[in-house]
C-alpha cells in the first residue's frame, strides 16, 4: 500500500483529496497544520507528502526543509500562481507543484508521476488479462503483443488510472490531445473502438450516455501496491 | 538665473562705461576752464610787470631824457626775464617762446606754468612766468579716473565671475538632481542655488505621491492575493466534489460529504461576495450625513438581533443614552450588526453581550462587549486588514470571508472615528468607535449663554 500524508488546513480540500486517492488505492493521513504534520512525518512511513504552503504555525518552505532528509517526495499545493513562489517551492526540493484551483484528475496523474520517478509503484500495471508495462510502454494480452498507437496508449493509461470514474469527452481530449486540441469528436470515438477492439474489452470499456467512456472492472477499484 | 546675471553685469557695465566717459568730459572741460582762468591771470600778472617797467622806462626817460642801461632796467626788473631786442639772454631764466610783437602778448602754457612775452617800448623782451597747476591738476583728475575705472573694473569682475560660477554650479546641481529623480530616486534633495527650494518641493511632492501610490499598489497586490486564495480554495473544492459527484458512483456517506461540502463552500463564496460588494459599495458612494436619534437606533439593532442571539443561548444586555447624532442609518447598522456578529462569534454558548451607548462631551459613544475568548495582543494591530483572520479554521467553520471588521472600519472611518479594541485573550473583547453628537436647541442655548458668561 502506499501511504501518502495530505497537509492542507483547508477541510474541504483536504477532504476532496483524501476521497479521490482513496477511491485510487492509496491510503491517506491528513495534517491540518505544519506542526501536527512534522509529528506524524516523524511518527510515520509516508510514500508521498502533498503540501500546502500557507500553512497555519509552520508553513510549507519550513516544512519542506525538515522533510528533505527523509527523502520522501514532495508535491506542493499553492494558490499563488506566481512564478517566484513556484521556483521557490521547486528550489526547496518538491518534486512537483499544483496551482488551485486544480481538477482532481491532474492531480491524480502527477502524483502517478512522482511515484513511478520514485520506483513506489510498479512499473507493470495488471488488469485482468491484459499487463501494461509503463517503462517500455509495452502492452500484452495473455502474454501476446498488443500492437496500439501512441494515442491508444494514452487513452488506455487513462482509462486504467482511473478505473470506475465516468471519464468526460473533454477530459480525455485534454489529457490525451492536450489543451488545445478542437479536432472532430469522431476522432475519440474511433479511437475508443480500436482500444476495444484490440484489447477485447468490448464489454470493459463501456459508453457513458452524452458523457464521455468508463472502464467497468469486476472488482470496482484499481490494483495498486 | 543666468539670464538675469548676464543682464546684470552688461547693465553694470555699461552704466560704469558711461560713467567714465562723463567723467573724462567733465574733467576735461576742467581742465579747459582752469587754463583759460590761468591764462588770464598769466595775461594780467604780466601787463603788471610790463607795465611796472614801462612806467619805470617812461619815468627816468622823462626825467634825465635819456634811456636807462641795460643793467638799471635788469635792476629793476625783479622775478621776470629779460632779453635784449636781439634776443640775447640779459637776465632770468625763463625761456623766451617766440618773438612777440609790439603791444601784443605772446602766451604760452606749457606744463605748471604758464609764460607770457611781450615787447617793451626800449624793444627789449620781457618774460613772465605764471604758475598755474594744470598739470597736476589734469594728473590728479586722470589719476581719479583712473582709479574710479580700476575700481569699477576690480567690482564687476568678481561679481560678473561669481555670477557665473554661481550659475553653473546651480545648473549642475540641477541637472544632478533632476538626473536622480529622473532615474527614480526622489529622495534627492539639493542646496546651495536659488532654485533649490523650488526643485526640493517639488521632489518632495514627487516622492510623497510616489510612496502614496506605492503603498496604494502594495495594499492593492496584498488585497487580490488574498482574493484570489480566499477564491480559489472554494472554488477548488466545489469543482473537485461536483466533478466526482457526477464521474464516480459514490457511496451514501461520500456523496453525503461531498454534497455538504458544496453547500458550504458555496455560502462561503456567497458571504464574500456580498461582503465585496459592500465593500466597494462603500468606496464608490457617498454617503449624507443625517441627524439620527441613538438610543432608537441602538434599539432596533438590539431587537433584531435578540432572536439569533438567543439560538446561542446567549443574552444580550442593553444601555443606551438618549442623544441625536449624525450618521447613515443603513450603514451604522451594518457596522454594529458586524461588531455583534463578531461578539456572537467570539463568545461561548450561555455567554452575555453588552451593548452600550454613552454621551461623552460633544461625541456619542457606541460599545459592544463579550466576554468570549478575545483577541491576542499581537493580533490587535491587524485584525481590521482584509481577509486578516486570527484563527483561519474557526473562521472557516463559520463561514467567515474575514471581511467583517475590515469594512466595519471603513464605516467608523466614513463616520469620522476609527474601531478601539480592548482585548484581554480569555476574558473578552470591548470594540468601540464614537459619533459625532448635534446638540438639542435648548442644551445649544446653554451652551452659547455659557460661552457669553
Amino acid at each position: 500500500m502506499i501511504r501518502i500524508l495530505i497537509v492542507e488546513d483547508e477541510p474541504p480540500i483536504s477532504g476532496l483529496i483524501q476521497m479521490n486517492l482513496k477511491r485510487n488505492g492509496y491510503e491517506c493521513d491528513v495534517a491540518s497544520d505544519g506542526e501536527q504534520a512534522a509529528d506524524k512525518i516523524e511518527q510515520n512511513r509516508y510514500d508521498l507528502i502533498l503540501l500546502d504552503i500557507m500553512l497555519p504555525k509552520i508553513n510549507g518552505y519550513e516544512l519542506i526543509d525538515y522533510i528533505r532528509p527523509l527523502e520522501i517526495p514532495v508535491i506542493f499545493i499553492t494558490a499563488k500562481n506566481d512564478l517566484q513562489d513556484r521556483v521557490k517551492g521547486l528550489k526547496l526540493g518538491a518534486e512537483d507543484y499544483i496551482v488551485k484551483p486544480f481538477e482532481i484528475i491532474e492531480l491524480l496523474a502527477r502524483v502517478e508521476v512522482v511515484l513511478r520517478r520514485y520506483k513506489k509503484t510498479n512499473t507493470v500495471i495488471n488488469i485482468e488479462d491484459v499487463s501494461i508495462d509503463t517503462e517500455a510502454r509495452r502492452v500484452t494480452k495473455n502474454g501476446t503483443p498488443v500492437d496500439l498507437t501512441i494515442k491508444e496508449y494514452d487513452l488506455l493509461l487513462l482509462l486504467v488510472r482511473n478505473p470506475g470514474i465516468a471519464l468526460f469527452r473533454e477530459t480525455l481530449f485534454e489529457r490525451v490531445w492536450g489543451y488545445d486540441y478542437i479536432g472532430e469528436t469522431r476522432t475519440l470515438d474511433s479511437h475508443v473502438q480500436r482500444l476495444r477492439r484490440k484489447l477485447g474489452w468490448e464489454d470493459k470499456i463501456k459508453t457513458v450516455y452524452k458523457i464521455g467512456y468508463r472502464l467497468d472492472l469486476k472488482n470496482g477499484n484499481g490494483q495498486k501496491s | 538665473m543666468k539670464l538675469y546675471t548676464i543682464v546684470f553685469c552688461c547693465i553694470i557695465t555699461v552704466i560704469c562705461a558711461f560713467t567714465a566717459f562723463g567723467l573724462g568730459r567733465q574733467y576735461g572741460e576742467i581742465i579747459e576752464k582752469s587754463t583759460d582762468e590761468c591764462i588770464k591771470s598769466a595775461q594780467y600778472s604780466h601787463a603788471l610787470k610790463a607795465s611796472e617797467l614801462e612806467s619805470r622806462l617812461i619815468f627816468i626817460r622823462a626825467k634825465y631824457n635819456t634811456l636807462p642801461s641795460t643793467s638799471e632796467i635788469v635792476a629793476y626788473a625783479a622775478d621776470c626775464t629779460l632779453y635784449d631786442k636781439d634776443g640775447n639772454l640779459l637776465c632770468g631764466n625763463t625761456k623766451l617762446p617766440a618773438l612777440p610783437q609790439y603791444g601784443g602778448v605772446l602766451l604760452q602754457s606749457e606744463g605748471n606754468t604758464v609764460t607770457a612775452a611781450s615787447r617793451l617800448s626800449n624793444g627789449m623782451y620781457i618774460v613772465t612766468e605764471y604758475y598755474s597747476g594744470i598739470e597736476d591738476l589734469r594728473s590728479e583728475l586722470s589719476r581719479q579716473l583712473i582709479l574710479f575705472c580700476a575700481l569699477t573694473v576690480c567690482c564687476c569682475i568678481p561679481v560678473f565671475a561669481a555670477g557665473l560660477v554661481a550659475v553653473y554650479l546651480s545648473r549642475r546641481r540641477l541637472k544632478r538632481g533632476m538626473r536622480a529623480a529622473a532615474e527614480g530616486d526622489y529622495s534627492v534633495r539639493i542646496s546651495g542655488c536659488e532654485l533649490a527650494g523650488d526643485f526640493n518641493a517639488m521632489a518632495q511632492a514627487v516622492s510623497d505621491n510616489v510612496v502614496q501610490v506605492n503603498k496604494a499598489a502594495a495594499a492593492q497586490h496584498d488585497f487580490v492575493a488574498n482574493f484570489s486564495h480566499e477564491l480559489k480554495t472554494p472554488l477548488t473544492a466545489i469543482i473537485g466534489y461536483a466533478d466526482l459527484l457526477r464521474s464516480a458512483e459514490l457511496d451514501g456517506e461520500d456523496a453525503f460529504i461531498a454534497a455538504s461540502y458544496i453547500f458550504s463552500e458555496g455560502k462561503r463564496l456567497e458571504s464574500l461576495s456580498l461582503k465585496l460588494m459592500d465593500m466597494i459599495v462603500l468606496d464608490k458612494q457617498e454617503f449624507p450625513m443625517r441627524p439620527l436619534p441613538a438610543g432608537k437606533l441602538l434599539q432596533h439593532i438590539a431587537i433584531t438581533v435578540r432572536p439569533m442571539l438567543s439560538t446561542a443561548e446567549l443574552s444580550l444586555e442593553f444601555h443606551a443614552a438618549a442623544s441625536r447624532i449624525e450618521g447613515d442609518r443603513d450603514l451604522l447598522t451594518t457596522l454594529i450588526m458586524n461588531l455583534l456578529d463578531n461578539a456572537r462569534k467570539a463568545s461561548e454558548n450561555g455567554g452575555k453581550i453588552i451593548l452600550r451607548g454613552t454621551v461623552e462631551g460633544d461625541r456619542y459613544r457606541v460599545s459592544i462587549q463579550d466576554f468570549g475568548r478575545g483577541i491576542p495582543p499581537e493580533e490587535l494591530g491587524r485584525i481590521t486588514e482584509a481577509f486578516y483572520m486570527v484563527d483561519k479554521s474557526r473562521a472557516r467553520a463559520q463561514h467567515g470571508a474575514g471581511l467583517g471588521l475590515a469594512l466595519a472600519q471603513r464605516i467608523a472611518l466614513l463616520h469620522g472615528s476609527s474601531l478601539e479594541f480592548k482585548s484581554q485573550p480569555g476574558q473578552g473583547t470591548e470594540v468601540s468607535f464614537t459619533l459625532k453628537r448635534i446638540p438639542k436647541p435648548k442644551e445649544a442655548a446653554e451652551n452659547e449663554k455659557k460661552d457669553r458668561a
